[in-house]
């Protein structure tokens, strides 16, 4: 039988942890608590979480300056953000410090079940942290990931730093299903309040375009759920 | 973009983001309460009551957060770029009778553009064209709901000056005249619509984000006969 993951839950709220240790407890894993960010930083060298949960706000140390610190520690342990602080600006510094998720406050069982699990599948990269890539081809299509600029051939294309998000989002995860929520906030930012309607919208401009320079349907539609980049994808540089 | 007249709102943003903020951890420790009890060995009866909980408490969340996408919208950035508004339009209306799940509430409703299509000198305004999309959206979308299955939904856009008039027209339910003084007052529901799903929330986004483009909308309705929304945004002309 595999070991049960090891999860260290961090949060200043006693009654958040009296009732969030015993469910995740109960839906398989091991988890140990810890009610500010001293004591968290204590328990992963005694404990060796596999992930930690992490609050934002809390007294002394707040989540920030704990996820700064797990970071330089440890690059390959799991960090998922609580966030609570109203606005968008949170949890994109959070992701910009090395989270590799974030829940917003409050959040149902099964959806804090649902990222942890899907956390722990990720796997970790073994290279160096910056492994992004700069340019993408597909056929004569060419997108400079840096200068956000699509060509086809050596005509580039008239199109808005939306349509290029759109893009470069679709053929970075080329043959797959992007979920239209993955989608609008990959291209506006998370919190942006934009619906499906824009995004339709913004495709629909992205495949006229494409598709006046003879680029066939490289961009599918998965109804309801999201669209597909369906050419094959080079990664140039 | 700012506009003058949302400042004594400020308060009513800065009051939702206290809510949603106070209330936050209480929610989410019924939730952790409620998860703990699924694992109990509850009856049918036991199990249907927590579901009953768990949709309660999913409302009140989706609640806080509709409130805060209002406070969000009046300080979030926008881009402040020349938009031909013709194009703005049609690609709702596409939208509308295209986009995935959109035809939901819109499919058979034939919705159609006049005017300024085929001017020459075609109307500008200056603003964010997806937040624009996403505001005419929603009032397309509500014409759509509130109107008979296969009722036509009419948008026309005219220059008034120095304004821009997009006026969205259905021959849907209409609106009871005591409820147009309340329109796009956060979280209020018109008695005609009670039992329909939504929030009360759509009427309040579609305020800030036209205040925030230095516009507002206008209604004129009739119970039974239909609804004609007005977005109402300046001509870039007139803010140069």
């Amino acid at each position: 039988m595999e070991p049960r993951p090891k999860l260290l839950l961090v949060d200043d709220e006693t009654e958040l942890l009296d009732s969030l240790e015993p469910f995740l407890r109960r839906s398989g894993f091991q988890v140990v608590s810890a009610l500010n960010g001293e004591d968290a930083l204590r328990k992963v060298e005694s404990f060796e979480p596999d992930l930690v949960v992490l609050d934002i706000l809390m007294p002394g140390i707040d989540g920030f300056e704990v996820l700064r610190r797990l970071r330089r520690r440890d690059k390959q342990l799991y960090i998922l953000m609580l966030t609570q602080v109203t606005g968008a600006d949170n949890r994109i510094e959070a992701l910009n410090a090395g989270a590799d998720d974030y829940l917003d406050k409050p959040f149902a069982m099964g959806e804090v079940l649902a990222r942890i699990r899907a956390l722990l599948r990720r796997p970790r990269a073994a290279g160096p942290p910056d492994q992004k890539p700069h340019q993408l081809g597909c056929g004569n299509l060419f997108v400079d990931l840096d200068a956000y600029r699509v060509f086809a051939g050596k005509k580039e294309l008239a199109l808005g730093r939306k349509e290029i998000g759109v893009l470069a989002c679709l053929m970075l995860h080329a043959g797959a299903l992007v979920p239209i929520d993955v989608l609008v906030e990959a291209v506006w930012g998370p919190d942006a309040f934009i619906t499906p309607s824009s995004l339709y919208a913004c495709i629909s401009r992205l495949r006229r375009v494409l598709e006046d320079e003879a680029q066939p349907c490289l961009i599918e539609t998965v109804y309801k759920a999201g669209y597909r980049f369906i050419g094959q994808v080079e990664v140039l540089r | 973009m700012k506009d003058e007249r949302l400042i004594p709102e400020q308060d009513w943003y800065r009051f939702y983001a206290r809510l949603d903020h106070a209330i936050k951890n209480p929610l989410a420790v019924i939730y952790a309460c409620v998860g703990n009890l699924r694992y109990e060995s509850l009856s049918p009866e036991g199990q249907g009551r927590l579901d009953t909980v768990e949709g309660q408490l999913d409302e009140l969340r989706r609640l806080l957060r509709g409130l805060r996408s209002v406070a969000r919208l009046a300080e979030i950035e926008m881009e402040e770029e020349q938009i031909d508004i013709v194009d703005v339009v049609k690609w709702t209306l596409e939208a509308a009778r295209e986009a995935p799940g959109a035809q939901e509430i819109c499919g058979g409703h034939p919705l159609t553009l006049h005017g300024a299509e085929g001017s020459a000198d075609r109307p500008v305004v200056i603003g964010d064209r997806d937040y624009l999309l996403e505001a005419l959206y929603s009032v397309v979308e509500n014409a759509c709901k509130f109107s008979p299955p296969g009722a036509p939904v009419d948008v026309w856009v005219e220059p008034e000056g120095d304004w821009l008039r997009i006026k969205v027209v259905d021959q849907g339910i209409g609106i009871p005249d005591e409820d147009l003084p309340h329109l796009g007052k956060e979280l209020y529901r018109g008695a005609s619509v009670h039992g329909m799903p939504g929030l009360g929330l759509g009427l309040a986004r579609l305020r800030v984000v036209l205040g925030r483009h230095g516009g507002h909308f206008e209604v004129q309705s009739k119970e039974g006969e239909g609804t004609a929304v007005s977005l109402m945004l300046p001509l870039a002309s007139r803010r140069d």
